[in-house]
C-alpha cells in the first residue's frame, strides 16, 4: 500500500516538475501582455551577455523597470552591443510588459538610445 | 561586509573566463550543455539508486548496483559544481540576489550532506554488500530523491524571477 502511494507521489512530483519547467519560460512571450507599451527613462544597469541581455531603467514616475532584450545573438544582430549604450543614457523602450501588473518587467521589441534605434524583434513591432 | 562581498563578486565577473563567456555565445552554450549533462548523470544515477534502496525496482539489487550508481552520481555532482561555478561568474551579482538560486544552492548543500552522512552510516556498507537495508538507509534515499528533484525545480526557477 505505502509502496503504491509512494509511486503515485513520485509520478506526480515528476509531472509538476515537467509543467513547472516548460510552461512559463522567460525566453518566450507567454509571461508578457499582448499589448505593447512605451517606457521612457534613464539606464541604470546594462548587462550584455548570455543567457539574456537586460537593462534596468529608472522611469520618472514608475520607479525602476527591468527590461529583457532578445537573446544574445539576436540583440547583437539588432546592432545593440557593448558600448551601444552606457549607464545614465536616456532610453525609450517599446515592448510587452509582464502579465503580472505588479511586476515592472518588460520584454522589449525596440529600444532607442541617444537617437539610435535598435529593432530587437522587427516582426513584432506594432506601430499605429 | 556586504561591500566586500560585492567587490569580490564584481572582481569574479571580470576574470577573463567570465568576459569570454559573455562575449561568446558558443562557449556559454557548451558550458551550459556540459552542466546539463552533469545534472543528467546525477539525476539518472541517484534516482535509480534511491528507487533501488526503497525497493521500487525489484529486479535491481543494491549489490552490485549500489557502488557504480553512487560513483556516477558523485562524478555528476563534481562536474555540475565545476560547470555551475563557471556559469555563475558570468553574472555573479545577479545570481546572489536571486532567491531561487540561493534556495537551489542550499538544497544541493543538503543533498550532498545527506549523501556524505550516509557514507558514514555502517548500515549503508552492509546494504551495499547485499545485507538487509536498514530503515535509516531508506530514509536517506527518500531525502535524496526529494532534495535532488527540489534542486532541479529551484534551478529552473532562477530564470523566472
Amino acid at each position: 500500500m505505502t509502496r503504491i502511494l509512494f509511486k503515485r507521489f513520485l509520478s506526480s512530483a515528476f509531472l509538476i516538475l515537467l509543467i513547472a519547467s516548460g510552461a512559463a519560460a522567460h525566453h518566450g512571450w507567454s509571461w508578457a501582455e499582448a499589448d505593447q507599451i512605451e517606457l521612457k527613462g534613464v539606464i541604470r544597469d546594462i548587462f550584455i551577455g548570455p543567457p539574456h541581455p537586460t537593462l534596468d531603467v529608472e522611469t520618472a514616475n514608475d520607479g525602476m523597470w527591468h527590461i529583457e532584450l532578445a537573446n544574445p545573438s539576436q540583440t547583437r544582430r539588432a546592432g545593440f552591443v557593448e558600448g551601444s549604450a552606457k549607464v545614465g543614457d536616456e532610453i525609450v523602450a517599446l515592448g510587452n510588459r509582464s502579465t503580472d501588473p505588479k511586476e515592472k518587467r518588460m520584454k522589449a521589441v525596440r529600444i532607442s538610445v541617444s537617437g539610435k534605434t535598435f529593432d530587437l524583434y522587427p516582426e513584432r513591432i506594432k506601430t499605429n | 561586509m556586504i561591500d566586500t562581498l560585492t567587490q569580490l563578486l564584481q572582481a569574479l565577473s571580470e576574470w577573463p573566463g567570465a568576459i569570454a563567456l559573455r562575449r561568446s555565445e558558443v562557449a556559454y552554450l557548451l558550458i551550459n550543455a556540459a552542466h546539463i549533462v552533469s545534472i543528467g548523470l546525477i539525476i539518472g544515477a541517484i534516482l535509480t539508486l534511491d528507487f533501488t534502496i526503497l525497493g521500487l525496482l525489484r529486479q535491481a539489487p543494491l549489490q552490485p548496483l549500489g557502488r557504480p550508481l553512487s560513483r556516477v552520481a558523485a562524478l555528476g555532482v563534481t562536474c555540475a559544481i565545476l560547470t555551475g561555478a563557471v556559469l555563475f561568474t558570468v553574472r555573479p551579482l545577479a545570481y546572489v540576489q536571486n532567491t531561487a538560486f540561493l534556495v537551489k544552492v542550499a538544497l544541493i548543500g543538503l543533498a550532498v550532506a545527506n549523501a556524505l552522512i550516509l557514507r558514514r552510516n555502517r548500515h549503508w556498507h552492509s546494504a551495499l554488500t547485499g545485507g538487509r537495508v536498514h530503515p535509516s538507509v531508506r530514509v536517506a534515499a527518500l531525502f535524496s530523491a526529494l532534495l535532488w528533484i527540489a534542486a532541479i525545480v529551484a534551478g529552473r526557477w532562477i530564470g523566472f524571477l
